[in-house]
């Protein structure tokens, strides 16, 4: 079985908001070339490292995000460099962008037409933090900046008294480098019934204002603004794991009477069984008794009673623990990845669902740096003396 | 109006509440035809949840997503309905109780090229309607089920939420300061997520349609899209034996990896007034400085490079809020903005949608005609096309359906069912 994308190659030209949209382009088949400038991409320099020890191959955050890709080193802050770009775009399907729209611009990728002049069907998308235009285009941003103007950070946090907070690993990259998925795809079924290639304009601010939910429509349809809080219950368990237990009342009237009986077992019941109780007053000893349940059990037996009533209660784990999840590895969804230079093997998170006809893959190991250079050139028909020159002149690596 | 990239693409669309319904609305978006199944029934929860939407001339109702459900609203009104179902989505009622509503539904999976559905694991296989089925009815089919632990697995019964998934994943325990019990998100992150890699997988299914003539079942899942999203922790435990739970996690919103300091959230001047701040590298620390006059305390060459910002943190977190809370937020992202260091405001939601001049500059809400309630703004798919439609309206520029309104259009349009047929089901009580 072949991958959904096997026929696509994209030439990745990212920083650290477009990774991951390589990294689920090449897991579902297609061909993605990271280019990086020689001595590899700021990626690689950053934590935690294999074996704690720095190194641009090393990198366990640049694994995560690159694992499946080729990658080869061309010096595009260099004229013969940014000159190599448009032969390099006559053999790909999409350019994949990601960064300032200035340094895009700077290496020939602010938009698509001169690379259309030698392959008028190629896909350039750009993953930019503001967009292509508007006001804010040239600002300096981070994730975090994004996140706090995209509005997760007003609503996430232990109350209105306490700091905004973000959520680690870079979650507006994330998002927009998903969205770039539909757009560039979307570039692609274009392409395959008219043969011409377009752009593709992503804005990662754009992608972190769509992920909250609910609050835009409160605003918008009754003027209320979503205060900040911790989301529905949460409870220590026996065994000192945090547990998720929201109680859906909006899943219909079945609710209450599961709970109640999933209470009784333990005799805590009593106090939510008296008749009209308030509303505040009936969530508040719901509470209490949820918290004593949560602490006479350990985090798995709550989950599991939970969920056998038709809760969507759930143990709240830590990024690694689900390295333990049961379900998770029934679905196949760890792919043990060889690194031959270190002699082991790895699980990798898998893909991000499962296609009957076309699985997930892991062709290869995250690249080391330049590793695939010459052959990637060689294949756009750069090779022999004028490699050799490039070479020597350090634009190539 | 050019091109839609999904245009001539038609997907038969049994998604319900948050999660299955943004992967179609996205599909819509990019032009393919989404015709939403569903009846009234059994209706979807989500077009009967707070916050709703007011009638024109009405005042709006203060009801929030923590209250329950109002049946007295009627299934048009639900607020995050429309966040969720726009992108033209028509509705089709149809009561799948009843023989004849499984034969119309049957008919529409003949010529549609995805059905998508996020029932709980196994549904639509004891309705009548596992993939052999599906195939039998149209054999290139691509079926997208939606379930939140998706099908196979020892806890596909499981039922989950946002925050279910979120939990399972990772991402809740990510999100707090150390020391403390979880904070996590506020809202289902993995209902946007899961939806979004859901459209992902109906784009790879048709590209791979067309290139081979062949169909598949996708089983898509809320805990595969959340897994990754949490980082590299998975791979430190296994190359380091580093677990994550630790006294320093989670982090806040400090970044310990890349090192980057300042790195948080900062008072401004004004109750809730905050403003997030980056440094990315000593570079910007510089610029802040310059920012900031060049106070004192910021002169402190233990600050110069990051690794003594980092370890004079908290200290370096006080100072730099000292200041900040002297200052009217907006102004003071522009002035940070200037100087070339990475700011802005924390914004909640009615600073989107009245005050965020990129996102007005860019056009993301578009008002949209919904037939009950009258014009609304919904926001479009942060990604457009040089040279085909993407469009929160979808082909039809409409906002989202009313229960049922497109019912007779798309038996007659896609059936090629005559208003006689229509109407005798419609007096059978199928079309409802």
């Amino acid at each position: 079985m072949s991958g959904a994308l096997a026929d696509l190659r994209v030439l990745e030209v990212a920083d650290a908001s477009g990774e991951y949209a390589g990294r689920l382009l090449a897991g579902m088949g297609a061909e993605v070339v990271k280019l990086e400038p020689p001595g590899g991409a700021p990626t690689r320099a950053i934590g935690p490292f294999y074996g704690d020890a720095p190194h641009p191959d090393r990198s366990l955050h640049f694994w995560h995000y690159n694992v499946g890709k080729r990658a080869a080193c061309v010096d595009l802050a260099h004229p013969d460099g940014r000159a190599l770009l448009p032969r390099l775009a006559r053999v790909f399907d999409v350019v994949l962008a990601a960064g300032a729209p200035a340094d895009l611009a700077a290496r020939g990728l602010g938009d698509g037409a001169a690379l259309r002049r030698d392959n008028p069907a190629v896909i350039l998308t750009a993953i930019t933090p503001f967009g292509l235009d508007g006001p804010w285009r040239d600002r300096p941003a981070t994730d975090l900046t994004l996140m706090a103007l995209g509005g997760t950070m007003a609503t996430c946090g232990y109350g209105p008294d306490a700091p905004p907070l973000t959520c680690g690993a870079w979650q507006a990259y994330q998002t927009a480098s998903v969205y770039a998925l539909h757009g560039l795809l979307g570039a692609v079924l274009a392409r395959d019934r008219s043969g011409r290639g377009q752009d593709v304009d992503v804005s990662v601010h754009e992608a972190a204002v769509s992920i909250t939910e609910w609050h835009v429509p409160q605003y918008l349809f009754t003027g209320l603004v979503t205060p900040r809080a911790v989301l529905g219950l949460q409870f220590l368990s026996r065994d000192g794991i945090w547990v998720s237990t929201i109680v859906p009342e909006f899943l219909g009237s079945h609710v209450m009477p599961r709970l109640l009986e999933l209470l009784a077992a333990d005799g805590l019941d009593a106090p939510l069984r008296a008749a009209d109780l308030p509303r505040p007053e009936l969530q508040r000893r719901l509470a209490a008794a949820l918290e004593a349940y949560c602490a006479r059990h350990d985090a798995d037996a709550v989950y599991r009673a939970g969920q056998r009533q038709g809760f969507p209660w759930a143990p709240i784990r830590t990024p690694d623990e689900t390295l333990d999840d049961a379900h998770l590895h029934d679905r196949g969804f760890w792919v043990s990845v060889r690194h031959p230079e270190l002699g082991r093997e790895f699980l990798y998170a898998g893909g991000p669902f499962l296609a009957g006809a076309t699985p997930w893959r892991v062709a290869r190991r995250p690249p080391l740096v330049g590793e695939h250079t010459a052959e990637v050139l060689a294949e756009a028909g750069i090779g022999g003396a004028e490699y050799g020159r490039l070479a020597a002149a350090g634009v190539v690596a | 109006m050019s091109e839609g990239p999904l245009d001539g693409v038609r997907i038969v669309d049994l998604t319900r509440l948050g999660y299955g319904a943004q992967a179609t609305a996205l599909c819509g978006a990019m032009g393919a035809d989404v015709i939403r199944v569903e009846s009234r029934t059994r209706p979807d929860p989500i077009r009967l949840m707070p916050p709703y939407v007011p009638l024109p001339g009405e005042a709006p109702s203060r009801e929030t997503l923590t209250a329950t459900a109002a049946l007295d609203k009627g299934f048009n009104r639900g607020g995050i309905f429309f966040k969720y179902n726009a992108g033209g989505k028509r509705s089709v009622a149809l009561d799948l109780k009843q023989p004849q509503g499984m034969e119309v539904l049957k008919r529409l999976i003949a010529v549609a090229d995805v059905v998508t559905e996020s029932f709980s694991a196994g549904t639509l296989a004891r309705m009548g309607l596992p993939y052999e089925e599906l195939r039998r009815l149209k054999p290139n089919v691509i079926y997208v089920s939606m379930a939140g632990l998706g099908q196979r697995g020892r806890d596909a019964a499981h039922v989950t939420l946002g925050p279910t998934a979120q939990a399972l994943t990772g991402l809740t325990a990510l999100l707090g300061l150390p020391g403390r019990r979880p904070a996590g998100w506020s809202f289902s992150y993995l209902d946007h997520m899961g939806g979004y890699l859901g459209a992902y997988a109906i784009l790879c299914a048709l590209h791979h349609r067309n290139r081979t003539g062949e169909g598949q079942h996708v089983d898509v899942s809320q805990i595969e899209p959340g897994v990754p999203l949490a980082g590299p922790a998975a791979l430190d435990r296994q190359a380091n034996g580093r677990r994550w739970r630790r006294p320093e996690n989670p982090p806040g919103n400090r970044s310990p990896e890349p090192p980057m300091a300042p790195h948080g959230a900062y008072r401004c001047r004004g109750p809730e007034q905050w403003i997030a701040i980056a440094c990315r590298d000593d570079a910007d620390w510089r610029r802040l400085r310059v920012a900031m006059g060049d106070p004192e305390w910021a002169r402190d060459p233990g600050f110069d490079a990051v690794a003594g910002r980092r370890a004079g943190e908290d200290d370096l977190d006080r100072r730099l809020e000292a200041w900040t809370a002297t200052h009217e937020r907006d102004a003071l992202a522009e002035r940070l903005a200037a100087a070339g260091v990475p700011a802005g405001a924390v914004q909640d939601a009615r600073d989107r949608v009245e005050r965020d001049p990129q996102l007005r500059a860019r056009g993301y809400f578009v008002p949209l005609p919904h037939t009950e309630t009258g014009t609304w703004p919904l926001e479009r798919p942060p990604f457009r096309l040089s040279d085909a439609d993407v469009h929160p309206g979808g082909r039809i520029r409409r906002g989202p359906p009313c229960l049922g309104e497109d019912t007779a259009a798309v038996l007659h349009e896609v059936l090629g069912m005559t208003e006689a047929e229509i109407a005798t089901l419609d007096r059978a009580g199928v079309l409802r």
